[in-house]
């Protein structure tokens, strides 16, 4: 579903990405990888919010190159930001029914949609709250609704799970192995749990450049003897991988 | 329903349009009530005037539009917005016409009271004559536009004001500094001639003009739309939207001049036909002419005893005072014109009549400041016995009409019911305008006795 060739992006005079190739087909997909990596650059170019300097990027075969075939992908894409990104007027029901329209929905399509979106979030009953009176973890719920109103066929996360509690985390681990069953989800996090419990795969990040595609499987075999710095065997394996390559 | 007009209803929902629907409503409110004096009975008069306060609608828009164009970049949607596969115009277009109809509704709003209280006390009369603040939508449109378009463009809070204060000075700039040119960024700001701008292709050039600004500055802007665009078509994309915001007024300037060159478009005029000098008068002013005659015949039956007043037919004989006035003298009315050339055939504009007291009056001195009846509804209010009581105190009677007795009589003013008062003024009012200086001391008898 997404296909990354030799990706690199410049700002300014710093590489942030480089050499990035990547394959991801449907499932759940964590990018892993200490602050600064290049998680969220590389999010917001599978978005197209952000531009690539070299290389090229495919989304359910349509190239980036060309600005219908992006237009055709955003259609199909379901995205949440890093930062909060919501008007603050809006109801948690507009907020999601207006990204519903933006995303081209059926116009007809979006009331349900947009009620199921915020049920499957478990935030229908706050449904008519305005955002700004939700609470910082209702908002970042409010914001996965919006992401998944149209069942995007990819669907980018970035720290998800930011300012959820431990049972919302739960859930929403649930959500993205059903989502993953027929979508490409890729998540950016810094949480070695969220991966652990929902992803399929998962690629580390550091100083913008791939250093291992794993699955979370492997990451905690690689911890489980290790003696290093970490709760779990996962984050023992996650930092022993950076380790390695450092 | 259509996805635009959900988007649009869920806009018109927001904090943001609300308050524009007060903020017009109540403003316009408080300034038409404040100068009731001014079209209270007169439909024209109350196109003209509302349409005046545009001075201050537009700038208060502006801002309201410049503050929601700014809300994108303060709310950090622009980045998930970016994402999705909706342009950017047609996202903006809702934001925009949100506070468009919020505007002309609130404008409307206050409009529409005060037409009821014309209509309670004059009936429809010439209603129809109301039918020019219709062009304070385009007006109201371009501006929010513009307001929305730098907003975006510049979403700093500062802006939001500074884009009240800038358009404020661009309307007022040029209406205080020249006649010529109150329609360029005025826009339905009419001046003496209230016919003019709303049918002269200068109004409409100047709209248009100024929503082509907008709309490109909205183009330029919406470049957030592209993933990250280059420095190179950032530093380009501010240039060529200050360029547009410089050169507005250089073009509207040149547009408004070329097009001045021209003819009004089938002006609705009626023309004399007699010897004298051929006149026209705008329709509308016609309407305001009889409805000016026909009070001034009671005024003239009232304290005459004689009938018939002049009408606008003529004949028209050069002002003796003023080379650019024509004035008509039937009894004691004159009606008076302001002659206007611009469009080739000498018209009458900013036509008006006044009830002149007697000759011999005048020239015993005892007129000397505010001699007579001028608007219509001066004289009806004089006929309907409700002349305002701030204009009649003891002390602004004409000087002279002054009484030696002024400080007794003041205070007998002062001791007065509000009934005695009105009793007083217009009995002054109407011995005044009679020429009777006997008569004008005598009505002190309405008034309660020294304490």
């Amino acid at each position: 579903m997404i296909s990354i060739d030799s990706l690199g992006v410049r700002l300014g005079r710093s590489e942030i990405l480089r050499d990035i190739d990547l394959d991801l087909p449907a499932g759940v997909h964590g990018l892993l990888g200490p602050n600064g990596a290049g998680k969220t650059t590389l999010i917001r170019v599978l978005a197209s919010t952000l531009r690539h300097d070299t290389g090229s990027v495919e989304v359910l075969g349509r190239s980036y190159a060309k600005g219908e075939d992006m237009r055709w992908v955003r259609q199909r894409l379901g995205y949440l930001p890093q930062a909060a990104a919501f008007h603050r007027g809006f109801t948690a029901r507009e907020y999601v029914e207006y990204i519903g329209w933006l995303r081209r929905m059926p116009s007809s399509d979006i009331p349900l949609a947009a009620d199921r979106a915020l049920s499957r979030v478990d935030l229908i009953e706050r449904a008519d709250t305005k955002m700004r009176k939700l609470s910082g973890g209702m908002q970042r719920r409010a914001g996965l609704a919006q992401a998944i109103v149209n069942d995007p066929q990819v669907l980018l996360l970035d720290e998800p799970t930011a300012g959820l509690d431990p049972e919302q985390r739960v859930q929403f681990r649930a959500l993205l192995r059903e989502l993953g069953a027929d979508s490409c989800v890729v998540i950016s996090t810094h949480l070695v749990e969220d991966v652990a419990h929902a992803c399929d795969t998962v690629t580390l990040i550091d100083g913008g450049r791939i250093v291992d595609r794993s699955t979370p499987e492997r990451l905690a075999a690689l911890g489980a003897d290790a003696d290093l710095p970490g709760d779990s065997a996962i984050e023992r394996g996650y930092t022993a991988t950076l380790r390695v390559h450092r | 329903m259509n996805g635009w007009l959900r988007a649009l209803r869920r806009e018109l929902g927001q904090g943001l349009p609300r308050l524009t629907f007060v903020v017009i409503a109540v403003t316009m409110a408080v300034l038409l009530w404040s100068k009731g004096a001014y079209w209270g009975g007169r439909w024209n008069a109350l196109a003209t005037q509302s349409r005046e306060y545009l001075i201050l609608i537009a700038p208060i828009t502006a801002t309201l539009a410049a503050w929601q164009g700014g809300r994108t970049r303060r709310d950090q949607v622009g980045e998930l917005l970016t994402s999705t596969r909706a342009s950017a115009l047609a996202r903006q277009s809702t934001e925009v016409a949100a506070i468009v109809i919020a505007a002309i509704a609130g404008w409307l709003l206050a409009i529409a009271l005060a037409g009821v209280s014309i209509i309670r006390l004059d009936g429809w009369g010439t209603a129809a004559a109301a039918y020019q603040i219709l062009g304070v939508a385009p007006t109201l449109f371009a501006y929010v536009t513009l307001g929305f378009a730098i907003g975006t463009a510049l979403p700093w809070r500062i802006v939001a004001p500074l884009m009240g204060v800038a358009t404020y000075l661009l309307i007022g700039i040029p209406l205080y500094g020249s006649d010529a040119v109150p329609v360029l960024l005025g826009n339905g700001y009419v001046g003496d001639d209230v016919y003019r701008a709303f049918s002269a292709r200068t109004f409409w050039v100047s709209i248009a003009g100024l929503s082509l600004i907008a709309l490109t500055l909205l183009a330029l802007s919406s470049l957030e739309r592209r993933p990250a665009p280059s420095r190179t078509t950032r530093i380009t994309a501010i240039a060529a939207g200050a360029a547009a915001v410089a050169l507005a007024p250089i073009t509207l300037t040149s547009a408004s001049a070329a097009l001045n060159d021209g003819p009004p478009p089938n002006p609705p005029l009626v023309c004399t036909t007699d010897n004298g000098p051929k006149v026209c008068v705008h329709a509308q002013d016609r309407l305001l002419l009889a409805q000016t005659t026909r009070q001034a015949r009671e005024v003239i039956a009232k304290l005459a005893g004689t009938q018939g007043a002049p009408t606008w037919a003529g004949p028209w004989q050069p002002d003796g005072q003023d080379r650019d006035m024509l004035t008509v003298q039937s009894a004691q009315i004159d009606i008076r014109g302001r002659i206007d050339t611009t469009y080739g055939e000498s018209q009458l504009v900013n036509t008006y009549a006044f009830f002149d007291p007697a000759p011999a009056c005048r020239e015993a001195g005892l007129w000397q400041n505010d001699p007579y009846l001028e608007l219509p509804e001066e004289m009806q209010a004089f006929n309907d016995r409700t002349w305002p009581l701030t204009d009649w105190l003891v002390g602004d009677l004409p000087s002279g009409f002054a009484d030696p007795n002024a400080d007794e009589l003041n205070q007998r003013f002062a001791a007065s019911t509000e009934a005695q008062r009105r009793d007083y003024a217009v009995a002054v009012r109407a011995a005044a305008l009679a020429c009777d200086v006997t008569a004008v001391r005598a009505a002190d008898q309405h008034l309660a006795p020294a304490p």
